[in-house]
């Protein structure tokens, strides 16, 4: 099942109890810490949102209904939400509310990507990024990760990794890291890493900043 | 001021009776066995110095904290199993069974367990080394605790066990292993091999296609140097010590550790010309390790000019060893298994060929050869199935992400040179 699929699914199932800033509060938090975990893995999420009282007040139907919708077929579920769940972030952000883990990454993971990529030879660059698709799949990185860093690899556009959870971008860097560690050794494969992150902090067109992709 | 001392001596008190005399002698033999075994525990700076010179930046810390707290860990599993399994009543010749977590005895007793923990932990701490810069820091203490508790000490007993009665196994046999070239190092050696088999190369270390080796340049050489210096220094108490005597002997054991140590450095720097390798500082300080490896079982039997001959092809070896590793795709870092394992291999050999007054003795050597094998075949299974065991419990090797920020910061949340790092590959707040 698509991580979109998922998302669709936990919105139809909370789109009946919850309005408003606290439905969108809660899909981030399952976009950001649950959507890339198992089914099983649901009971954690609504005991994340203990402090909803709507949520804890109808614990059991909420979670019986998630997994329902989740087995069932996509044909009975609400379209994305990802659009309305960016423009409230965007709001928040606006307020000052939003932390930058979970800024709009797209533009500044971009912009380290293309600094990294940029310094290496075009062929070198074709194979690490080809290892790098390729380690995303065989690894369990959502399906729409790797499918934007197939996309940005073939096109110019910024990543599209709208809403990706900070620590599944950290994951993606990795595993170019080990590319460029494979393919160049690990020696310059730090000081690429390394000088790609400066580079990227220093570029004005995103307000994130690419040094939290190398925290724990 | 020669007849300064002697009037000074004139006025001392001399001895009673026999009784004081040997009381007396037994105090100084306890006096140059504690001193020796503080300059053993001295080794163990002289290893986190040269294993954190040899790594890069990042993993400093990690290094450091591994050498530390094996010591320290070590030292209580030894005195708790180790000793009892090493040099406890050893009736069956396979392993000791009393003494175990001494807490009466003699002082002699006190004496001796004090110096074989430093033993023990000179044995395990081989492993940290060339299993540097990828391993999970938790996984390697549950490995160091098992070595020094069951692994070190059940072949020790075999070669030196039986000081509270009976006799090791190999100890009968008369094998010559007077310091631990086999018992101490060639054991740990075997154990590290069998650890970067189980872990695998650092990322990188060799191409993906052609799987030729890169180097991985360590981030301090000076450490690395004085590191060989502190081993050196400790080395005298190792094989000084060794005569558990403040005895006659002690002069030539340390010349013949001096003169392989030097010929050690002089052996590797030979061959590195003769083979058209560059010389290499780390070369030449495993080089003279190698040398102090390879004198460490013939230290008291063989004459000067042999001690020499031993160590100059123990700094070949390890040379040569070190390149026969990478060929095989195996990443030891800081060269601990050529220099320990191979060295030592050397250096009991060369203890029963070069005996004094019994050279070339077709039956010693033919012992020799079976302690070096018995020492492979225990330690190296033993330890390879530790290993896989560690790896399917708990994860052996620390993640590609943790490789990548450094395990100082993964594993310690600390960083050894936070404002001296050239390429940072982590962020911390």
């Amino acid at each position: 099942m698509t991580i979109e699929s998922k998302r669709r699914a936990v919105f139809t199932v909370l789109s009946d109890y919850l309005r408003g800033e606290t439905l969108w509060e809660a899909m981030w938090r399952w976009q950001n810490q649950f959507a890339d975990k198992s089914q099983y893995e649901l009971n954690g999420f609504l005991s994340q949102c203990g402090d909803i009282p709507e949520i804890s007040a109808n614990r059991p139907q909420l979670y019986r209904q998630l997994i329902s919708q989740l087995m069932a077929n996509s044909n009975g579920l609400k379209p994305d939400p990802i659009e309305q769940m960016l423009q409230y972030r965007q709001q928040q952000e606006a307020l000052g509310v939003f932390a930058a883990d979970s800024a709009d990454w797209s533009q500044a993971f971009s912009s380290v990507l293309e600094h990294l990529f940029g310094q290496l030879r075009s062929d070198t660059a074709r194979q690490v990024k080809r290892f790098a698709s390729e380690q995303a799949v065989r690894n369990g990185l959502p399906q729409n990760i790797a499918y934007a860093f197939t996309l940005w690899e073939q096109g110019g556009d910024p990543i599209a990794v709208q809403g990706a959870p900070l620590v599944q971008l950290k994951r993606l860097l990795n595993f170019v890291y080990i590319g460029l560690c494979e393919y160049l050794g690990p020696v310059d494969a730090d000081r690429i890493l390394s000088l790609s992150i400066r580079s990227a902090g220093a570029d004005r067109r995103h307000n994130a900043d690419p040094r939290l992709l190398l925290e724990k | 001021m020669k007849q300064k001392l002697s009037a000074l001596l004139l006025l001392m008190p001399l001895a009673a009776n026999a009784d004081g005399a040997v009381a007396g002698s037994q105090n100084i033999n306890i006096l140059w066995v504690c001193i020796a075994a503080a300059m053993v525990f001295f080794m163990q700076a002289g290893f986190a110095l040269l294993e954190s010179g040899m790594s890069r930046a990042k993993n400093a810390v990690n290094v450091m904290m591994k050498n530390y707290v094996d010591v320290c860990a070590g030292s209580l599993i030894f005195w708790l199993v180790g000793f009892g399994l090493m040099f406890g009543s050893n009736s069956s010749g396979f392993f000791g069974a009393s003494h175990f977590a001494l807490t009466t005895g003699t002082p002699w007793d006190f004496t001796v367990l004090l110096f074989q923990i430093m033993f023990a932990a000179t044995a395990v701490t081989i492993c940290s080394g060339a299993m540097a810069e990828r391993t999970r820091y938790d996984a390697y203490l549950v490995a160091a605790c098992v070595i020094t508790a069951f692994i070190y000490p059940v072949f020790g007993s075999w070669a030196w066990g039986g000081m509270y009665g009976g006799q090791g196994w190999l100890a009968k046999l008369g094998f010559i292993d007077f310091a631990g070239s086999t018992v101490v190092h060639s054991v740990g050696a075997w154990c590290a091999l069998a650890g970067i088999i189980v872990l695998g190369a650092r990322t990188g270390r060799f191409d993906r296609n052609s799987g030729q080796p890169r180097t991985i340049p360590g981030h301090n050489l000076s450490l690395v140097a004085l590191g060989g210096f502190i081993l050196w220094l400790g080395w005298f108490g190792f094989n000084g010590g060794s005569t558990l005597a403040a005895s006659a002997d002690v002069g030539l054991i340390i010349l013949n550790t001096q003169l392989a140590a030097s010929a050690g450095a002089i052996g590797a720097l030979l061959f590195s010309k003769i083979t058209r390798r560059p010389v290499l500082l780390t070369a030449t300080v495993n080089g003279s390790v190698a040398g102090l490896v390879g004198i460490t079982a013939g230290a008291a039997s063989m004459g000067p000019e042999f001690a020499a001959l031993t160590g100059l092809i123990a700094g070949a070896i390890s040379v040569y060893g070190a390149g026969w590793l990478e060929r095989r795709r195996l990443d030891d870092v800081v060269g601990a298994i050529p220099v320990h394992g191979f060295a030592g291999a050397w250096g009991t050999l060369a203890a029963g060929m070069f005996v004094q007054g019994n050279m070339f003795d077709g039956y010693q050597i033919a012992v020799q050869i079976i302690g070096i094998f018995s020492a492979f075949f225990w330690a190296f299974p033993t330890a390879l199935i530790l290993f896989y065991v560690l790896h399917k419990l708990f994860g052996l090797r620390a993640s590609t992400e943790d490789e990548q920020r450094g395990l100082d910061y993964t594993e310690h949340d600390e960083i050894g040179y936070p404002e001296f790092h050239q390429n940072v590959t982590y962020h911390r707040e």
